[in-house]
């Protein structure tokens, strides 16, 4: 049975937990022992973005410590595979940690056996499409004429830094889902970590752009890999009272397995506007 | 030696507020943006050599950029044994007090300029009116902006953020205040039309000429200038004294490495092979030739660049000015290049605008003009690092004391408790108490501190009632979820 564990990110932690549940049922579902190292906190990433490297070196050093410990019970971590819930955190830890690893250097304090925690965590990570796109993916359920159609947003990062960007397509055509591309779909949601604070004009304008390219669609409900994305955008549906269902890929999965992918299904399990009354 | 560029005064916000605020302008920035990267991709999808070229181009520039000092001297001893003079030059004043002085021995008034935004960086134009010299820019683009007495928006694309509707107008205006017949119609046709009946009289009135230089060839001491609009070939040649004012990232050492990246602006900027001309220049006329300038005068620009050399930044120096990063750019697309208030806007502008003129210098641009989607690095013909650098001059402010007081205690208390998972539970219980008083309807609607402007304009879901990690701890040791 393969070993893996999960690395669900602070944003599904603390504010989107239904989709770690989500992607636990999903690999378990095609076979996965799926282990969850209990120190994991946060990347850091937004700190690191910020240019606030100390406290992104906290974060990180953190982090890999909990995903480099030995599990209690199951075989050595090393044998084990990491699926991440976020392409951008993903990302940050498997190419952007080395340009940390390298300021940290430089710092007092420095312990070079973090280089060697990292290499054996970023090379077992894998941002979930990813896992999902090499794992047996015959569809578990055996529904294969749903007319469910969702739009796909592939975050920046993912895209662009950790080169991932075809992966979520594929898994959701390997389940028969039916994927609508926006137009311009490459371009930044403009959430952007604490720049969404910080700029939020600009940081808005670009989500309204995004959300007027996904609606036209006229999908049925949108998904995408990273929670950072789909807050900034579920929220600004939220505020503009507008409801459509949000969901991460996980949760698509695990509802395609389970042949939930009727557009009532969805919207019972996607984000939206204040709660329906 | 740090640069010195001019800005913008007004404050940011204001900046960007006028931009967000006028949907004429961003209707324009977004066609012309969308326009110019489309190109671009189809350009390199057709063109498979054209990336194998691309490579040996940055790695020219990179080659170049190694050893700066060497070929400037190689490339001025090639240069003034053709007959030219080679000056080198700090920056703004002293390019100025060459151009007045120059102009004074030749009794020179009328002046006429090819594009170049080294002379925009060192606000040449009003250094050289306020000496009482007449200063006609001759690119179309720049042509507009001048009429209309503004800053170019875009590297490539001065007047990006004008439509053919408002270039109509100010060319009208234009033709009434000068008693000559406007142009017929707000189709380019016409539009160019006018301006080049205009432009004729200047090329032929003008005494000094002076263009940029896109590339200098050390090996061969050559100026290389190219354009779609022939325009530099007039200013280079008609008038009796030809003047290049070029930055020092310009150099390339060999004609090889000229082969390997001459397409590349063209490429990378609006898509074409080649750009339609490409002039060489390796001195002043010669004797016995009939055509050429009496005099040339070649002025290596420093303005701050030498200081980026051999360091962490060096590969800013090895920007071509193509556009490319301006035209993929989410921020740029939303508010156009006067939003960055210095002359270079857009991922290269906001990165290489502190480099050259110190992070005290607009530094709201690493931090305000970026949100790390990668767009502009993917799209850069030269590989420049342009996230890492705005991340690392964000972390240069933060280390220099910068940030302000709240924020850098909000980031060092933040960090502090999602570094240990004890601490980071103990976050949630604050936090599950705390938000209780910012929600309606189920919702986060608002948020002291750093957080407060996500909710100008978004919700967000509370702190979730059962945690993954509290969800995880109620599995049952078989690893079943519960229930
Ligand atoms: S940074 Fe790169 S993409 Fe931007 S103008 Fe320079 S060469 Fe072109």
């Amino acid at each position: 049975m393969e070993q893996v564990d999960l690395f669900v990110s602070c944003l599904v932690d603390l504010f989107e937990p239904a989709t770690g549940r989500a992607a636990v049922a999903v690999m378990e579902r095609r076979g996965a022992q799926v282990g969850f190292p209990l120190g994991q906190t946060c990347c850091g990433q937004f700190a690191y973005n910020a240019g606030h490297w100390p406290e992104a070196w906290a974060m990180a050093k953190n982090l890999l410590a909990a995903l480099d410990a030995p599990p209690t019970p199951g075989p050595d971590r090393g044998e084990r595979a990491t699926v991440g819930l976020s392409g951008s955190c993903v990302a940050m830890v498997r190419e952007e940690y080395p340009k940390l690893l390298d300021w940290a250097a430089d710092q007092p304090g420095w312990d070079s056996s973090w280089r060697v925690r990292h290499a054996r965590v970023a090379g077992r990570l894998w941002e979930l499409s990813q896992w999902l796109n090499r794992a047996a993916l015959a569809p578990v359920a055996d529904e294969d004429t749903t007319t469910t159609r969702v739009a796909l947003h592939t975050g920046c990062h993912m895209r662009r830094v950790l080169g991932a960007g075809a992966d979520a397509a594929a898994v959701l055509a390997a389940l028969r889902v039916r994927v609508a591309t926006p137009e311009d779909e490459d371009q930044c949601c403009g959430f952007g970590g604490t720049y969404a604070m910080t700029e939020p004009k600009i940081s808005t304008a670009l989500a309204d752009d995004k959300l007027t390219a996904l609606r036209a669609t006229q999908a049925d409900a949108m998904v995408s890999c990273d929670w950072g994305c789909l807050l900034h955008l579920a929220g600004r549906l939220s505020r503009t009272g507008v409801a459509w269902p949000v969901l991460h890929l996980a949760e698509l999965v695990d509802l395609a397995d389970r042949g939930e992918l009727a557009p009532t299904q969805l919207a019972r399990a996607g984000r939206f506007a204040r709660e329906v009354p | 030696m740090a640069g010195r560029l001019p800005r913008d005064p007004a404050p940011w916000a204001a900046r960007r507020d006028r931009a967000l605020a006028s949907p004429v302008l961003r209707a324009n920035i977004r066609s012309v943006t969308h326009r110019l990267a489309d190109a671009r991709r189809r350009a390199y999808a057709s063109y498979p050599a054209g990336q194998v070229l691309r490579v040996a181009g940055r790695d020219a520039k990179r080659r170049a950029m190694a050893q700066v000092e060497p070929l400037l001297d190689q490339l001025r001893d090639r240069l003034s044994a053709n007959g030219a003079r080679v000056i080198f030059a700090e920056g703004p004043k002293e390019v100025a007090d060459y151009v007045v002085s120059l102009a004074a021995r030749r009794g020179a008034q009328r002046i006429v300029k090819s594009k170049s935004m080294l002379t925009e960086e060192l606000d040449l134009n009003r250094r050289l009116a306020a000496a009482g010299l007449a200063v006609r820019e001759t690119d179309l683009g720049e042509y507009i902006i001048q009429l209309l007495d503004e800053r170019p928006s875009h590297i490539l694309a001065p007047a990006a953020h004008r439509n053919r509707q408002e270039i109509h107008a100010v060319f009208q205006e234009t033709a009434d205040r000068e008693g000559v017949p406007g142009p017929t119609s707000d189709d380019v046709g016409p539009l160019t039309a006018f301006a080049r009946q205009r432009l004729r009289e200047d090329f032929l009135a003008a005494e000094i000429g002076i263009t940029g230089a896109n590339f200098l060839v050390a090996e061969t001491g050559t100026v290389v200038l190219i354009t779609n609009e022939g325009n530099a070939d007039m200013v280079a040649s008609l008038p009796p004294v030809h003047v290049v004012i070029a930055g020092i990232d310009k150099v390339l050492d060999t004609w090889d490495a000229l082969a390997a990246v001459i397409q590349q602006p063209a490429l990378s900027g609006v898509g074409q092979r080649l750009s339609a001309y490409t002039t060489l220049i390796s001195g002043p006329r010669a004797a016995g030739s009939p055509e050429g300038p009496e005099e040339l005068h070649v002025l290596l620009v420093d303005n701050g660049r030498r200081q980026l050399l051999g360091g962490p930044y060096a590969d800013v120096l090895t920007c071509i000015r193509c556009g490319a990063c301006y035209n993929v750019c989410p921020v740029y697309r939303q508010v156009g290049g006067h939003a960055y208030g210095s002359t270079y806007a857009g991922p290269i502008g906001a990165v290489e605008t502190p480099l050259l003129a110190g992070l005290d210098f607009l530094p709201e641009l690493p931090k305000s003009l970026c949100t790390l989607c990668n767009a502009c690095v993917e799209a850069c013909p030269m590989d420049i690092a342009l996230p890492d650098h705005f991340i690392t001059l964000r972390r240069r402010q933060v280390d220099e004391g910068r940030e302000a007081a709240g924020t850098r205690l909000t980031y060092r208390a933040w960090g502090r408790l999602w570094s240990s998972p004890r601490q980071y539970q103990r976050f949630v219980s604050w936090a599950r108490r705390g938000q209780r008083f910012m929600m309606r309807q189920g919702r986060l609607v608002r948020s002291p501190g750093l957080w407060a402007g996500w909710f100008e304009t978004r919700d967000m879901p509370p702190i979730a009632p059962e945690t993954f990690h509290e969800w995880w701890a109620r599995r049952s040791p078989s690893g079943k979820a519960p229930v």
